[in-house]
C-alpha cells in the first residue's frame, strides 16, 4: 500500500501537477540585526495575525503544499512565532525555520523539538566574531547564533548554517567549513549577493572580489558544479527558466503571493482569494509560466548558456528584462568558463516534464 | 479495534496530490506514497472516525467482498499503528 520515495519525486510530480508543494513565508520583516547586505528595503511590517496564518494553512493544505518555511526578517522577533509554528504542524505541514538564531531560548528549542520541526536555518557569516558583528552590525551576535546552533544540535534538531559570500567574509570559508563540522551541523554557502527587493543595488558593492568569486566557483563545496554542462539548447519549446513557477510560492508579511522570493511578481493576495486559486487561475503565474527557453532570446544564442545559472528574478531586479540576460550570473559565467566547471542547479533551464 | 478514533502522529507531516497521499516522516525523514486505497483511508484518519466507519465508506466506495475489505482495512490500521504514523485518539477534545 506504500512505497518510499525521494523528496525529488515530490517535487517533481507537483511541478507537473502545478502544486506549491513547498512554501516560503515571510511572517514578519522586523528584525534584531542589520545586517549589511539585507535584501528588505524596510524592516517595519510585523505580518499577518496568528489567526490569519492559521486560515492560510488551512488553504496550503487544499492547495496541496507539504512544505512550509517560516522565515522573516526575525521571525522570532514574533511574540506568537511558536503559536504560528504550533498551527502549521498542527495541519501537519512540514516546518523549516530561517533565523539567526539570537533569540533561541533552551524552552523556544525544547518546543520545537516537541513540534519535530525539520530543519532550522541559521546565518551565519564568519567563524572569526568580529567579522560576523561586523556584518550583522549587532555586537556579540556571534556568540548567540554559536549558541544556538550548539543548542539545536544537541536537542537533535538538524541544523543548516546559512552564509551568503561577500567581499567581507570570501576569505573565511576554510574556517567556517571546519567550524560547521565541529558543530556536526551542515553549511551552505551562496555566491550571489543581491540587490535589495526593491531595486536598490547598493548591496552590490559588497559582492565578492572577482579573484575570491573564482576560488568560490572552483570550490564544489561552495559552488556546486559538475564538469560536464546540461545541455537543455536541444528543447528550448519545452525548457523553462527556472521551474519554481511550478512548485515553488512566497508569501510576503502583508499576504502578497508570489512564485519566488526573489521573483517578485505577485499573483494575488491571500487575504482577497484563496492561495490555490491565485496558484492555478493567477493571469500573470500563467503567463510566468508559459516562458521557454526559446524566449530568452539573448541566452539561447549566448556562447556562456551552458555556464549559466541565471535566475529570471535577479534578470528582472538587476537587469529590468525578465526575459534579457541576468549581469551577475553573466560574470559568474565568463569565471565558471575559465575555470571550466558547469553549474548543476537543476531548477534553472529545467525541462518541463520527464 | 474498530470501535476506536485514531489521529495521526505528530512526527508525521502529509498532504495530498492528485488524489494521491504523501506522508513525511519527520523524525526520519523518510518520505511515503500511498496507494489510491490507502490514500483513502489515510485522509479519513482525522481523530474523530471510528475505524468501523472507515472500513464502511471503504465497503461503499471500493469493489469487492467486504469481510476481505475489512481485514485489509485492518491490516492497514496496525501497519499504521506498529510504524508510529497514528495513535488512538484518546480524548477528543484534545
Amino acid at each position: 500500500m506504500t512505497k518510499e520515495l525521494s523528496i525529488k519525486y515530490i517535487t517533481d510530480l507537483a511541478k507537473q501537477k502545478i502544486v506549491p508543494v513547498s512554501i516560503l513565508v515571510e511572517v514578519c520583516h522586523t528584525c534584531n540585526e542589520k545586517c549589511i547586505h539585507c535584501c528588505l528595503p524596510e524592516h517595519d511590517s510585523k505580518g499577518l495575525t496568528l489567526l490569519q496564518y492559521e486560515k492560510l494553512f488551512d488553504q496550503m493544505v487544499e492547495a496541496g503544499t507539504l512544505f512550509v518555511i517560516l522565515t522573516g526578517g526575525e521571525p522570532f522577533t514574533r511574540n506568537d512565532f511558536l503559536d504560528i509554528i504550533r498551527s502549521a504542524r498542527a495541519h501537519h505541514l512540514s516546518v523549516t525555520i530561517f533565523t539567526n538564531g539570537t533569540l533561541l531560548t533552551k524552552k523556544i528549542i525544547l518546543e520545537l523539538k516537541k513540534l519535530f520541526v525539520q530543519e532550522v536555518h541559521i546565518s551565519l557569516y564568519s567563524a572569526i566574531p568580529e567579522i560576523h558583528d561586523e556584518i550583522t552590525k549587532k555586537t556579540g551576535s556571534f556568540q548567540k547564533s554559536l549558541r544556538a546552533i550548539k543548542r539545536l544540535t544537541i536537542a537533535g534538531i538538524t541544523v543548516r548554517i546559512k552564509c551568503p559570500l561577500m567581499n567581507k567574509n570570501a576569505d573565511d570559508v576554510e574556517h567556517l567549513k571546519k567550524l560547521a563540522k565541529d558543530l556536526k551541523s551542515d553549511i551552505q554557502f551562496t555566491s550571489v549577493i543581491t540587490s535589495k527587493n526593491d531595486g536598490d543595488n547598493s548591496t552590490q558593492s559588497l559582492r565578492m572580489t572577482t579573484n575570491q568569486l573564482k576560488k568560490t566557483l572552483t570550490d564544489n563545496k561552495v559552488d556546486k558544479h559538475s564538469f560536464l554542462p546540461t545541455n537543455f539548447s536541444d528543447c528550448p519549446e519545452n525548457c523553462v527558466p527556472c521551474d519554481v513557477v511550478f512548485n515553488g510560492g512566497s508569501i510576503d508579511p502583508y499576504g502578497n503571493v508570489f512564485v519566488c522570493n526573489q521573483l517578485r511578481i505577485c499573483g494575488g493576495n491571500i487575504l482577497d482569494k484563496s492561495l490555490n486559486e491565485i496558484w492555478k487561475n493567477s493571469p500573470v503565474f500563467q503567463k510566468l509560466r508559459n516562458i521557454r527557453l526559446k524566449d530568452l532570446r539573448e541566452c539561447t544564442t549566448c556562447d556562456l548558456f551552458r555556464y549559466c545559472a541565471r535566475c529570471p528574478g535577479l534578470a528582472l531586479l538587476e537587469d529590468g528584462n525578465l526575459f534579457g540576460c541576468s549581469t551577475v550570473a553573466k560574470n559568474n559565467a565568463i569565471l565558471r568558463k575559465e575555470i571550466g566547471v558547469y553549474p548543476n542547479q537543476t531548477h534553472i533551464f529545467a525541462e518541463r516534464c520527464k | 479495534m474498530n470501535n476506536h478514533c485514531f489521529k495521526k502522529n505528530k512526527r508525521v507531516s502529509t498532504n495530498t496530490i492528485d488524489g494521491i497521499s504523501f506522508v513525511y516522516m519527520e523524525d526520519t525523514k523518510e518520505l511515503l506514497e500511498l496507494d489510491e486505497v490507502a490514500s483513502f483511508i489515510w485522509r479519513q484518519i482525522d481523530g474523530n472516525k471510528m475505524v468501523s466507519e472507515i472500513i464502511a465508506n471503504c465497503i461503499n466506495c471500493f469493489k469487492g467482498d467486504s469481510n476481505e475489505i475489512e481485514t485489509s482495512v485492518s491490516n492497514f490500521f496496525n501497519t499504521l499503528i506498529s510504524e508510529k504514523l497514528i495513535k488512538i485518539q484518546e480524548n477528543k477534545n484534545d
